[in-house]
């Protein structure tokens, strides 16, 4: 079948290394937000839209 | 303190710009609008336009997606991009005449759009129709706007980016991979080409492109949008602006897997498929993650709700964008793919987004801006007030009728009996059912249209009761971040500062090139093991004759594929409806694939020898003579227009770089082989009918090219 030669060639672990990709991220970006200081700093740069004009 | 005073700035803003742009979206929205508005009075009535090729509606629906996408939505984008990115990082845009260069450059590929695709002149793929000239000028011009933009954010005064920028910056970026990867076509002249994928590879290509048209066109500028627009109309910072900084890197890193969900049990391995639906229904959590946030970013200031006409839209696109990221995840499983892919289900769906969330956020967008732009108040708020309740209702109208036509379609093209047989086998008696569901939408659309109308009066009053000097830049004052930490911050840190921009664009295209990466490339650079296959078991795919390929161009330049799939999916109602699963090797050398994304007619794709030719004729000079409830529209000039052989040696040439086994024998002979056929097959329809049928009309390659859908492909020693 074609479509098995097709399905053989990607390696089924490549989406599953996007999936571990994007947990890795989402991880990362949770912790790196909650970091020290984080607050600090987003709490002043959430305000810059309404600072000015 | 002191030193801090002494080193602010005063500058001024660009306004000229942000108010060119704000003028397009309302002159284009208005073309867009009317359009649809149009071709949905078609579909409720077949007779609107006939006989008048430019007004078809294979021909006017690429110009309204066109044009509501890239020309309406697309000028919003700039208006807000432009006003906002200039305040959040306190500078004005790096260069005006590149401004400049984009807008007009802008404007003109949309003229060109307009001049284009009416007569025809298209690549069919959905949302990258434009042919290969203007292609070009698209990247050129985005180019211009995305250096404006980076430039303007290394200039900046401003020390942080604000959230928005990040999503202005990975919409540039991945508009310009998407663009540039989906366009790669070999010309056959100034304004015909053939792309370089065929079939499968051609449609991942594609709806990997155009999903994510979806989601980096219209979803990730808008969100920027959102997040600088809502805070600044309630006067509150967002909600939460952590929650925004894990909604963005979820957003872009997910959205780009998604595409293959636009070609669930197709001819598509399934890995891809499954991979398009899984990373689909994780977006559930990102979009409504950001949908909360922008909604939220209103507490304690509800009351705005019931007075601000801007608060009205913003809050509404919000919850439309709620609303449409929650379908989407939804119609992306298989099962429900199954009974609503190819109906007008996808068609509400698509509209709750594009009216709902992009349009209602560029109103609210517009009802902001230009009271500020001309330095005015709006002329009547009341009138802005009508306008969002108008829309409304018209937009429910829309979803609600396209919700009852989908499902209705879904269910009777899936209805069998208990002796396994199609409950609905004519496939016009689907369609006799819904045409009063195509009159709603369409009153649905007029609405919508009607409250854009009314804020054009209103703006249009409001511009004309402001004074010239009005229309000076704005003036700002800021102390710029270098000159006032350049001595207090260490050297390293301060130039990490500067380059954050370059930063984010690196990593924000490392994410979408991630999925896009492990999603096309098994496809792109796959060739060789799928023909390794076909010739293992012996299958033969039989390249288009001449005459067929002139045919298919001539489908191609009706826009019959949208209104027609040719592609029968992998599911017990569509084999029983039209035959065997349509396999991969039958779109093996289709340039460009022809898959279709709806089904206002039956599908094509075995089509061939199921009708005489002579039935095809009488079908397309007059459908109704055939099929009397039919609602497909006659074709009349086909049976004056003349085929164009003088260019199909040249598109066998082309189609023969490409890898189409074509002899050099078929190619330099391929406009006198096929005059032949068609003075065969005209000769036969002579007989049949007692007619008079010339021997060089379009009408004959058409029926060649439908009688030899599905008649393609064999394999030796077995069934095809
Ligand atoms: C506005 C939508 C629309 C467009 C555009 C359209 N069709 Fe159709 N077509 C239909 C509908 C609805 C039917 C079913 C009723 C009928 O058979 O006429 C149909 C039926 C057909 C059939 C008969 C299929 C069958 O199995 O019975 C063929 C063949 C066909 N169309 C070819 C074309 C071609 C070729 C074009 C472009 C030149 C085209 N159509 C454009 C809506 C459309």
């Amino acid at each position: 079948m074609i479509k098995e030669a097709l399905s053989f060639f990607p390696m089924p672990q490549l989406p599953l290394v996007g999936l571990i990709l994007f947990a890795a991220v989402f991880i990362g970006v949770v912790l790196w937000t909650g970091r020290g200081g984080a607050k600090k700093l987003y709490d002043r740069t959430s305000r810059q839209p309404l600072d000015g004009e | 303190m002191k030193n801090q005073e002494s080193v602010v700035e005063t500058f001024q803003y660009d306004d000229d710009i942000v108010r060119k742009f704000t003028l397009a979206t309302i002159v284009w929205g208005a073309v867009a609008m009317l359009v649809g508005v149009f071709i949905a009075f078609e579909l409720a009535y077949f007779r609107l336009g006939e006989g008048i090729p430019w007004l078809s509606f294979g021909r006017l629906r690429p110009l309204h997606t066109n044009a509501a996408i890239f020309a309406f939505a697309g000028n919003a984008i700039f208006a807000g991009i432009y006003h906002s990115s200039q305040r959040l990082l306190k500078t004005r845009l790096a260069c005006d005449r590149l401004s400049r260069f984009h807008f007009w450059g802008w404007q003109l590929i949309i003229v060109s759009a307009a001049l284009t695709l009416p007569f025809g002149i298209t690549q069919s793929k959905e949302y990258a129709e434009l042919e290969w000239p203007i292609d070009i000028a698209i990247a050129v011009v985005w180019v211009a706007f995305g250096v404006n933009l980076i430039w303007t954010m290394v200039k900046r005064r401003e020390k942080h980016l604000y959230v928005a920028l990040w999503f202005y910056v990975a919409t540039f970026i991945t508009v310009a991979v998407l663009h540039v990867v989906n366009s790669i076509s070999l010309p056959v002249s100034f304004l015909k080409s053939y792309p370089v994928y065929a079939g499968v590879t051609d449609a991942l290509v594609q709806w990997w492109y155009g999903h994510n048209a979806v989601a980096f066109f219209l979803t990730t500028p808008f969100l920027g949008l959102m997040y600088y627009y809502i805070p600044k109309a309630a006067n509150r910072p967002v909600y939460s602006y952590r929650l925004s900084v894990i909604h963005f890197w979820t957003l872009v890193f997910i959205y780009i897997w998604a595409g293959p969900h636009h070609l669930l049990n197709t001819a598509l391995p399934d890995w891809a498929q499954t991979v398009g639906m899984a990373f689909s229904v994780m977006l559930w959590i990102p979009s409504w993650g950001g949908m909360i946030n922008g909604i939220l970013t209103l507490r304690g200031a509800w009351h705005l709700l019931r007075t601000d006409p801007i608060i009205q839209f913003l809050i509404a696109a919000a919850t439309f964008y709620g609303m449409s990221t929650f379908e989407g995840p939804l119609l992306s499983i298989k099962s429900v793919s199954s009974l609503a892919h190819y109906t007008d289900w996808i068609v509400g769906h698509v509209h709750s987004g594009a009216l709902g969330w992009n349009g209602f956020l560029a109103f609210g967008m517009i009802y902001y801006l230009v009271p500020r732009l001309w330095k005015t108040e709006l002329h009547n708020w009341n009138w802005a007030r009508v306008h969002f309740w108008v829309a409304t209702l018209g937009l429910l109208l829309y979803i609600i009728s396209m919700w009852a036509a989908g499902i209705t379609q879904g269910l009777m093209w899936q209805g069998i009996d208990a002796q396994g047989k199609l409950l609905y086998p004519d496939f016009v008696q689907t369609v006799v059912k819904i045409v009063p569901l195509y009159w709603v939408r369409a009153v649905g659309g007029t609405l919508y249209l009607g409250g854009f109308v009314l804020m054009i009066v209103n703006v249009w009053i409001t511009i004309k009761n402001s004074k010239a000097e009005n229309l000076a830049d704005t003036t700002d004052r800021f102390a710029p971040f270098r000159r006032a930490e350049a001595l207090q911050i260490p050297k390293l840190e301060h130039r990490t500062l500067e380059r954050m921009p370059i930063v984010l664009t690196v990593l924000a295209l490392t994410a979408i090139l991630i999925g896009s990466f492990i999603e096309l490339f098994p496809f792109i650079t796959g060739e060789h093991y799928i023909e390794n296959a076909y010739s293992l078991q012996s299958i033969t795919t039989k390249p288009y004759t001449p005459l067929q390929l002139a045919g298919r161009d001539i489908y191609i330049k009706e826009g019959c594929y949208l209104c027609h799939s040719q592609m029968i999916r992998k599911t017990v109602p569509d084999v029983l409806r039209y035959g065997k699963a349509s396999t991969m090797e039958e779109s093996r050398y289709d340039r460009p694939f022809l898959w279709g994304s709806k089904r206002t007619g039956p599908d094509l794709a075995r089509v061939g020898g199921k009708y005489p030719n002579l039935w095809h004729y009488r079908h397309f000079l007059n459908p109704r003579d055939v099929v009397p409830q039919s609602i497909m529209p006659s074709y009349t000039w086909l049976f004056k227009n003349s085929i164009d052989y003088a260019s199909l040696n040249r598109k066998i040439s082309v189609q023969r770089v490409l890898g189409v086994p074509y002899s050099e024998q078929e190619e330099n002979f391929a406009g006198e082989n096929a005059k032949a056929e068609a003075a065969v097959l005209a000769a036969s329809l002579r007989s049949e009918s007692g007619g008079q049928i010339e021997d060089d009309r379009e009408v004959l390659a058409l029926i060649a090219y439908l009688q030899v859908l599905g008649q393609m492909t064999s394999q030796a020693g077995g069934a095809k």
